[in-house]
């Protein structure tokens, strides 16, 4: 028997999956949080350079790692969608986008809340600082062209290529704000190599996870709107019973 | 009709284009007051104070060059749409990149080179030595193209749309960045008595990277944004 591999690709079948499978992302999102920030404040040990500051790294670490990875996932849910014309693919680059630029907004609030204790300054213009910085320009530059075109098939393309140029563009970014800070004032604050314990590792991992799928679960529900408002003209959508009641 | 071979085409449009700034110059003029101010603001807001303003000058000059190219850059196809030649562009029988490198070109002799060459007088404002206004405008003649030809990728996206202009700048600023730190590098090297050529090679490579991919992205970005 053939499968049909494209069967969820359209937006009609993906609707009734995404809807079912956001529980499956959601709750263990929740539970895992949960566990991840048990372990964060109660188990880990107190750190015995930074005291009890180095903590926000369980939520600063899983932000950063999300929102660069998730911009990769934007780029190339957007690629597909200019390559190959889905329309699911161009719903789910512009559901990606919020979630990825609130990461990189989070990832920066708390590096600031740790900068101050940590190295006395709100903010240093560090090379993964300033990258990280840039990230959210990028998300912000792709979220502003999505919504300042009318017709969605227009703005689906034009924000696709935009992506695309911005993924070719990261790691250049990337290496020369690093050289432009090494060259300038040389690496001020090494972070220590020391062995993380095994606790700290753990509540890391757990918030990671929890991070992971809270995107997820945040990304299917965010598109199942967005599929709602392109598609109100149709009969399908007319005769789902959320909608009629 | 006789086939125009892809060089006598880019020649074409370069022409054209230079043709028709020539014959609206405050355009030009405009884009080239406007780098004089703000560069002449700084010391204004800063205090005129020789070493500090001989500091910062690499960086106020690229920022003001980078500036004043987001300005022009509204212009580079907006005119061509709204008369329609745009439409007529996208139906020749030739490369659209072709088409597009030249009207990059062209639009950098025109807003581009001229800052370029006004560089000089306003570095000695700045009290800057002969050798680091030297690579100062060696990076700029190697970076501005790099800031036309992104530009021309923003330019087309935004094309017809309301407040094109400060969401053209939203998209391309973080794309110039790399652009903005060689440039500054290279001047910073100069003055610290280091050896400046990487900052000029990695630019020149930039120059090189951009040449080559820009054009294509700008054309299908025009395809986009005219279907």
């Amino acid at each position: 028997m053939a499968i049909n591999w494209f069967k969820y690709s359209a937006p009609t079948t993906f609707y009734g999956l995404a809807g079912k499978l956001i529980p499956w992302f959601a709750i263990p999102a929740a539970i895992l949080f949960a566990v991840g920030l048990y372990i964060g404040f109660a188990v880990a040990p107190m750190d015995a350079q930074q005291g009890e500051f180095y903590r926000i790294i369980f939520i600063h670490v899983p932000a950063s790692m999300l929102s660069m990875f998730l911009y990769m996932v934007m780029a190339g849910y957007a690629a597909l969608g200019l390559i190959f014309n889905t329309r699911l693919s161009s719903m789910m680059a512009s559901a990606v986008a919020p979630t990825g630029a609130l990461f990189a907004f989070i990832s920066l609030w708390t590096g600031a809340l740790w900068g101050k204790p940590m190295w006395g300054a709100w903010w240093v213009w560090d090379a993964r600082m300033t990258s990280e910085l840039i990230l959210l320009f990028l998300y912000l530059g792709f979220i502003a062209l999505h919504a300042s075109i009318d017709d969605p098939r227009r703005a689906d393309r034009a924000s696709a290529l935009l992506a695309i140029v911005g993924s070719v563009n990261v790691p250049i970014i990337y290496f020369s704000v690093k050289w432009w800070n090494t060259l300038h004032q040389g690496s001020t604050i090494k972070f220590s190599g020391t062995s993380m314990h095994i606790a700290m590792q753990q509540a890391m991992f757990t918030m990671l996870a929890a991070c992971w799928l809270y995107a997820i679960a945040v990304t299917l529900a965010r598109v199942r709107s967005i599929i709602l408002e392109r598609e109100r003209h149709t009969k399908w959508i007319a005769e789902l019973a959320e909608v009629r009641s | 009709m006789k086939k125009r071979s892809l060089f006598s085409l880019l020649m074409l449009v370069i022409r054209r284009d230079l043709v028709l700034a020539l014959r609206c110059r405050t355009d030009v003029l405009t884009t080239l007051v406007f780098f004089v101010m703000v560069v002449s603001l700084f010391p204004l807001g800063v205090g005129p104070e020789t070493d500090m303003l001989r500091k910062i000058a690499p960086g106020v000059l690229w920022v003001a060059a980078l500036l004043s190219s987001m300005l022009s850059l509204g212009r580079l196809f907006s005119a061509d749409y709204l008369d329609g030649t745009l439409e007529q562009m996208l139906l020749v029988p030739q490369s659209l990149s072709v088409l597009v490198l030249g009207k990059m070109v062209a639009h950098w002799m025109v807003s581009g080179l001229p800052l370029v060459l006004l560089t000089p007088v306003l570095g000695l404002q700045f009290d800057m030595s002969v050798e680091a206004i030297g690579v100062l405008i060696l990076g700029l003649l190697l970076g501005t193209p790099v800031l036309s030809m992104l530009g021309a990728i923003g330019a087309a996206l935004t094309l017809g749309l309301r407040g094109g202009g400060v969401l053209l700048s939203l998209l391309v600023l973080p794309l110039c960045i790399p652009v903005l730190i060689f440039g500054t590098g290279a001047v910073g090297a100069v003055t610290a008595g280091l050896n400046y050529s990487s900052n000029l090679s990695m630019m020149g490579a930039l120059l090189v990277l951009a040449l080559t991919f820009t054009p294509w992205v700008a054309a299908q970005a025009l395809r986009i944004s005219m279907e």
